[in-house]
């Protein structure tokens, strides 16, 4: 059976009213495909096709979603393929119209071209006849600029429903102007006049931002179809006219605003394109409000958080472990005060992790009994392992009506109460959350028990409170270079009084001597040998490196008295592991980052607060 | 030997007659007693004891209840002047809530 082709369609496509969707569903040859690679790394190929009604032959571009129709193995569409354009549009490039396809039906692939078309470029001024063409003409005059568009098409809406019959891939109808909807997926920059149905999923805070170029305001949805989600972005006068007319959860027409290519480090969204809101684009509030679907989510277990690169975004679904409590920090960039929470969930794959809250969600978070909570698109961190944070663009929902939210309230209210949560926080295990730097510490022995700690590629961080029971003697300190620049290079002694450096290639008559102490501190559960460099080492013993030199020649016994005198004071200490190899042996060593002395008012109100968390 | 129970003014009813530690502020110091105020508010008096030298805001005292808010000292330390008695409350009520992590299961 071979198709029949839609003679005159190409001829009426090309002299159709510029951008505009033409309704009708032509059966076209495609004579020719070729790719035009773009320009942008990262922007995917687009196909050219020649496309013909077997009477003339004019070009089209493939819309980038049916590219796998070209690039599969075997080709859906290759030379001589017969499709059905479901829902395209036209535009002009160059001096020419071409036809861009956003919808096709693959029929079949004959052996030979039908017909023999020739360029429509040529070809002379529209001829009536087909029904195509009468609704072309009915729209052609639908579709003038600005004002009269709006006239014209309450007129002739009636005709246009009445002849113009469509198809489209994102849920039916037509907006308030009789123009046909767009799916979101099919939004290109190739074409202006578009209408889209879509639900608020987010909308976000008006944010002002001032720099060098002057001040500015701005705000921004995310439009949700069944095709997919895009953002939507209005600056200045755009705020003042369409923020409090979007609202979250309400079903809206948009219409003529610009598609402009996404800028991926302020969308978390997969689209390749967003939107602008400009003077010209149109809003309104859509009578049927189920028509757009609600939010989609695909949850990543909380197990797989691990695999996710740091500033990636997810949704997650988990049961509330922690409320956390509100606290505020000053911004380093901008000096505001700052709310914050974390709270802390987690879910069937055994895995916890805390999520941060900032202003507004923070402050109006209910503390939920282990509830059900739903992130989408909050943003992946790697601060002591994983951490999620709520973006501008991440939406939260609490006990979501989702079958998914039912399923793990079941699995929670069966095993989860009992199960120990594995964390993704460099700190004991039981999901406590608050305070950040609480988790950061641990016991001695659970730093030595851990096999993983030291071990990955990059160093782990942990905070210890210990008392320093031994400080070696020996190897204390080293003669580092003196100059001025911090070169701190071990010097070698050439000769009496002759210090040499081999990174400033300079001789010097005195080393300054630096530390490189190793100590062993201990916690009530176990010792650990710690190294720290010449800071560490003059805090704790509270003469310099120069000054143990030169006692140490002179008085030996006051030297290990000074030393002695050392140990037994207890300290807060920020430590690096890392493991090192050292031919056939692998140790972790441990490095003082920071020490600070106990302020033991806190550290007891600290205790006292966990003892009260234990009931 | 027994350890010496913490206690704070209330406290001292229970242990009547014998020996304990109490933390408290000086008050008042006359030649052979002081007033100190306890962890809970509550004022004690002490009976100095020979060496009794009390040099800073907050002491702690080792004594034997003898009357009803009366102790008489055996031995004191002296604390400075930055104790937070909030935390010696807490920490007093704590060793009473467990009695037996203090060994003093009576």
């Amino acid at each position: 059976m071979s198709s029949q082709l839609s003679t005159g369609a190409v001829h009426a496509l090309t002299h159709a009213e510029e951008e505009n969707p033409i309704a009708t569903e032509p059966v076209l040859q495609v004579l020719s495909v070729k790719k035009v690679v773009s320009a942008a790394a990262s922007s995917p190929d687009r196909y050219r096709l020649v496309v013909s009604d077997g009477q003339y032959f004019m070009q089209a571009m493939l819309s980038t979603q049916l590219n796998d129709l070209v690039s599969s193995e075997p080709a859906e569409i290759q030379k001589n393929t017969i499709v059905q354009l479901l829902t395209y549009a036209t535009n002009i490039v160059g001096n020419r119209r071409i036809v861009i396809a956003l919808t096709v039906k693959v029929l079949e692939t004959p052996g030979d071209r039908i017909g023999s078309p020739v360029t429509v470029d040529n070809a002379p001024a529209p001829a009536a006849a087909a029904d195509g063409d009468v609704a072309m003409e009915d729209v052609k005059p639908a579709v003038k600029p600005a004002a009269p568009a709006a006239r014209a098409n309450n007129n002739n809406s009636n005709n246009n429903k009445g002849a113009v019959q469509k198809k489209n891939a994102g849920g039916g109808g037509r907006d308030s102007s009789g123009a046909p909807i767009y799916p979101i997926e099919g939004l290109s920059p190739y074409q202006n006049k578009w209408t889209i149905k879509a639900r608020v999923t987010v909308k976000s805070d008006i944010r002002h931002w001032s720099n060098a170029k002057g001040d500015g305001k701005l705000f921004s949805v995310n439009l949700l179809d069944d095709t997919g989600e895009i953002k939507a972005t209005g600056f200045n006068e755009e705020v003042d006219r369409l923020y409090n007319l979007f609202e979250e959860g309400k079903v809206y027409f948009v219409s003529k605003a610009r598609v402009n290519i996404a800028k991926k480090q302020f969308s978390n969204l997969a689209s390749e394109y967003e939107i602008s809101l400009s003077r010209d684009t149109e809003v309104s509030l859509c009578d049927d409000q189920d028509s757009a679907p609600q939010i989609k989510y695909s949850f990543v277990e909380l197990s797989e958080l691990a695999n996710l690169e740091k500033d990636a975004t997810c949704d997650v679904l988990g049961i509330v472990s922690d409320n956390g409590d509100i606290s505020e920090i000053t911004t380093k960039a901008t000096q505001k005060q700052l709310k914050k929470r974390e709270v802390t969930i987690c879910d069937k794959s055994g895995y916890a992790v805390r999520v941060t809250l900032w202003g507004k969600s923070a402050e109006s978070w209910e503390d939920s009994d282990h509830g059900v909570v739903a992130f989408k698109g909050a943003r992946v961190g790697d601060f002591g392992g994983r951490t999620l944070s709520m973006g501008g663009g991440s939406t939260m929902a609490i006990d979501p009506d989702i079958p998914q939210a039912h399923e793990l309230r079941g699995w929670y209210d069966t095993e989860g109460t009992t199960k120990e949560f594995s964390s993704f926080s460099t700190g004991g295990g039981s999901g406590g959350g608050g305070v950040m730097k609480k988790d950061d510490y641990r016991t001695l022995e659970d730093a030595k028990e851990d096999d993983s700690l030291g071990h990955g590629e990059k160093p782990d961080y942990f905070n210890a409170r210990a008392t320093i029971i031994l400080i070696k003697a020996d190897n204390l300190y080293y003669p580092a270079c003196p100059s001025s620049d911090k070169c701190n290079k071990k010097v070698s002694q050439e000769g009496n009084e002759q210090w040499r450096c081999e990174k400033c290639d300079r001789v010097f008559d005195r080393a300054e001597y630096r530390y490189i102490a190793s100590m062993c501190v201990g916690d009530y559960t176990n010792q650990m040998w710690l190294s720290g460099f010449n800071d560490v080492g003059l805090t704790i013993i509270g003469k310099s490196a120069d000054d143990m030199v030169a006692l140490k020649d002179e008085d030996e016994g006051e030297f290990n008295r000074v030393l002695a005198h050392a140990c037994g004071k207890m300290y807060d200490f920020s430590v690096r592991a890392k493991a090192e190899t050292y031919g056939d042996q692998t140790r972790v060593k441990y490095t003082i980052q920071r020490l600070k002395p106990v302020n033991f008012v806190e550290a007891a109100r600290s205790l006292l607060d966990d003892i009260a968390l234990w009931g | 030997m027994d350890p010496t129970p913490r206690v704070n003014s209330a406290l001292l009813a229970n242990f009547s007659g014998k020996t304990v530690r109490i933390t408290g502020k000086v008050i008042s110091l006359a030649e052979d007693s002081a007033v100190i105020e306890a962890s809970d508010a509550g004022q004690v008096t002490i009976r100095l004891g020979p060496e009794a030298s009390y040099a800073d805001q907050y002491v702690e005292i080792i004594g034997k209840v003898v009357g009803d808010l009366t102790v008489q000292e055996l031995s004191s330390v002296n604390l400075g002047d930055n104790i937070d008695m909030d935390l010696v409350e807490q920490t007093v009520q704590l060793m009473q809530g467990h009695p037996q992590l203090f060994g003093m299961d009576a």
